[in-house]
């Protein structure tokens, strides 16, 4: 095992990696505090430079600017009360009000430090399953990964947004633009509507900036003429701002905030957006003083920044043992293996050891940068934050312009973000979930093409899919995780109209 | 009015996608030697979204019933100032990407540019100060980007008028 991390650090250590990964985590931070700009956003803009780059060197810079990108989003939700990126909402709880007070320096000072042993936690817990969970899935046949495929759209689908079914459909429109081009297996054309641009299908990188930038460019424009918020500038970091007995203090919390990052890291489809919030609540509940939590206490920054840089992690575990994200930006970064030819699975840790260890070490390397450089940047981040929209807005669509221009360098591909941002736009509007479409997105291409060998190879019978331990046991879970959601929108609308029939 | 009945719209749009994905996967062709062909997954996927969407239409129905005289007066007359904003600048980033091949990436990017920020920035941020500071960024903004991709990354950006 160390000597297998040594070779990673090996991979890593060069002059190009490490200016991209620092390049990349400085980008990130950027990216991540200012709000509509999102570690998403960042690495969607960033993947097309990684074309002709190394594999490791390419991972390098997407993974600075996703450890960058989650982290970064902590200073707007101190400084200015908006989270920078939804990994951070629950930052804003207790981060703004202790930085209200006079006090951001230790807000910022306890959020860096915490997000450097969350991100250090995930990761840990990254290299030390992920190899031994990568054999068992060695094992896995076209039944396996068709229901492991099927229970990841539908976890996202159900836990991510209000509404199961919008949830649901979400993720089914995802498959249906995964389905446009040239069919699995046969490779019969289908839904291109005579529109040859359309036979290989939709690339990942237009339908990623479309639906995560362009919708965020056309929404700011919606609201343009409401005010945006005031930067408290005004500050001083001295040290990180606490105390070794505040430290203690914060041990159990710190674990237990890890354990939830990392947990929803791992679950399929959700991955710091969510942490964070469950481990404030969490935290909330088992505190002994749950009333001072939002009125700017040091656990409440803990548990938030803990939780979503420990998701860092976790999310990379499915991405690298199954091939499957866990969240949006691994999303991403699975485009970026695969624009490299590198399939992410468990063959992944068989064929190209050295670049496994290697994306590790990149991780743990970047952790560092993003504590480096947020603790001496911070003054320079708090700066970036006062930049104007109408400036911002417009360079970032030119940048997805360039970025989608460059899949395949011709304009199609442009005309598609401009679709994809209206289509993402219009669906956000109608209350629909936009991440459950990436993941179906996806995913869609796995699940059909083994479905449809699987079939094959037992001549039309679905029973294997139900005979095959693993895979029963996941559309078993698939299927409790639906029913529970539904029954607890059920119960809560139910319990929504008694109380409006009291008040009536 | 339609406030009121934006649930149930939204369900019958998806039933509508629904139908419009199980029409088109009529048309796909399919060889006969696979057992399970191209269009078995279009279809299934087809009928799920059916399924959602009259799940959408129902419920939404029912709760367009239950709000009856609830919520009235909300909606405006006329178009916001956002909705505009945002009408001109979908037409705007149009417009640009359809010039791009024609007139090139640095002009139309240039014109781009301060044109989107011009729209973007409220009233008070559109004084002669203001637009020089947009133009001059935006020379170096769209100057900047094409170097950097045509240089370092060997990114072929269209060239046009000045290529």
């Amino acid at each position: 095992m160390l000597s297998l991390i040594a070779t990673g650090f090996a991979e890593v250590c060069n002059p190009l990696c490490i200016a991209l990964i620092a390049g990349g985590v400085l980008l990130g931070i950027i990216f991540g505090s200012i709000p509509g700009l999102s570690a998403t956003m960042a690495v969607a803009l960033c993947l097309p430079m990684t074309y002709g780059l190394e594999p490791i060197a390419g991972m390098a810079l997407l993974l600075g600017l996703y450890i960058g990108g989650i982290s970064g989003g902590l200073v707007a939700a101190i400084l200015l009360r908006i989270p920078g990126t939804p990994a951070s909402v629950a930052t804003c709880f207790d981060g703004y009000p202790l930085a209200a007070k006079g006090q951001a320096g230790k807000a910022l000072g306890v959020g860096i430090f915490f997000s450097f042993i969350g991100t250090l936690l995930g990761l840990a817990v990254l290299m030390f399953i992920a190899p031994s969970l990568a054999s068992v899935a060695l094992k896995f046949s076209y039944y396996e990964y068709f229901a492991v495929g099927v229970f990841s759209i539908s976890m996202m689908a159900s836990l991510i947004s209000g509404s199961v079914v919008k949830g649901l459909v979400s993720g089914a429109i995802g498959l249906a633009f995964a389905m446009v081009g040239a069919a699995p297996i046969d490779g019969i054309p289908r839904l291109t509507f005579g529109f040859h641009a359309l036979d290989a299908g939709f690339d990942i990188l237009p339908v990623l900036i479309g639906l995560f930038a362009i919708s965020e460019i056309i929404k700011a424009a919606k609201e343009k003429g409401k005010p945006q918020g005031k930067v408290l500038q005004d500050f001083k970091i001295k040290g990180f701002g606490f105390s070794f007995a505040e430290f203690k203090s914060q041990i159990v919390n710190l674990f237990r905030s890890a354990a939830i990052g990392i947990g929803i890291g791992i679950l399929p489809g959700i991955g710091g957006g969510t942490s964070n919030i469950l481990a404030y609540t969490a935290a909330k509940n088992q505190s002994k003083t749950p009333e001072k939590f939002g009125t700017g206490i040091i656990d409440g920054i803990v548990a938030s920044e803990t939780a979503n840089n420990a998701s860092i992690g976790g999310a990379l575990v499915p991405l690298m043992t199954l091939g499957i994200p866990g969240d949006t930006v691994t999303a991403m970064l699975l485009g970026g293996l695969m624009i490299h030819g590198l399939n992410p699975g468990p063959l992944l840790f068989q064929n190209n050891g050295p670049l496994v260890y290697g994306i590790f070490a990149a991780c743990l390397i970047a952790n560092v940068f993003m504590l480096l450089m947020e603790y001496l940047g911070i003054k320079v981040f708090a700066r970036v934050l006062t930049v104007p929209k109408h400036i911002l807005l417009p360079i970032i669509m030119v940048l997805c312009v360039v970025g989608a221009f460059g899949v395949n360098n011709r304009l199609f591909d442009v005309w598609a973000v401009l679709f994809f941002g209206i289509v993402a736009y219009l669906l956000e509007k109608g209350g629909f979930p936009l991440p459950p479409i990436i993941l179906g997105f996806i995913l869609g291409p796995t699940i059909e093409t083994n479905l449809r060998r699987g079939l094959m190879q037992s001549e039309g019978s679905i029973a294997p899919f139900f005979t095959h331990p693993i895979s029963l046991a996941f559309l078993i879970i698939t299927m409790i995780v639906i029913v529970l959601a539904v029954r607890k929108e059920l119960r809560a609308r139910r319990s929504n109209r008694v109380e409006k029939e009291g008040k009536s | 009015m339609l406030r009121k009945y934006k649930d149930a719209i939204v369900g019958g749009l998806v039933i509508l996608a629904a139908v419009g994905l199980f029409a088109a996967s009529l048309t796909i062709q399919s060889l006969s030697l696979n057992l399970i062909k191209a269009d078995f997954f279009p279809k299934m996927d087809a009928i799920l979204l059916g399924i959602l969407g009259i799940a959408l239409l129902w419920d939404g129905l029912r709760k367009a019933g239950q709000a009856s005289e609830e919520s009235k007066g909300e909606e405006k007359s006329g178009m916001s100032q956002g909705t505009r904003c945002m009408i001109i600048t979908l037409a705007l980033i149009a417009v640009y990407i359809f010039c791009l091949e024609p007139i090139g990436f640095l002009l139309s990017t240039f014109v781009y540019l301060v044109i989107q920020m011009l729209v973007l920035a409220d009233e008070s941020h559109r004084k002669k100060k203001d637009i020089l500071l947009f133009v001059i960024l935006s020379l170096v903004v769209s100057a900047g980007i094409y170097l950097l991709f045509t240089r370092v990354f060997y990114l072929m950006l269209p060239s046009g008028l000045l290529g």
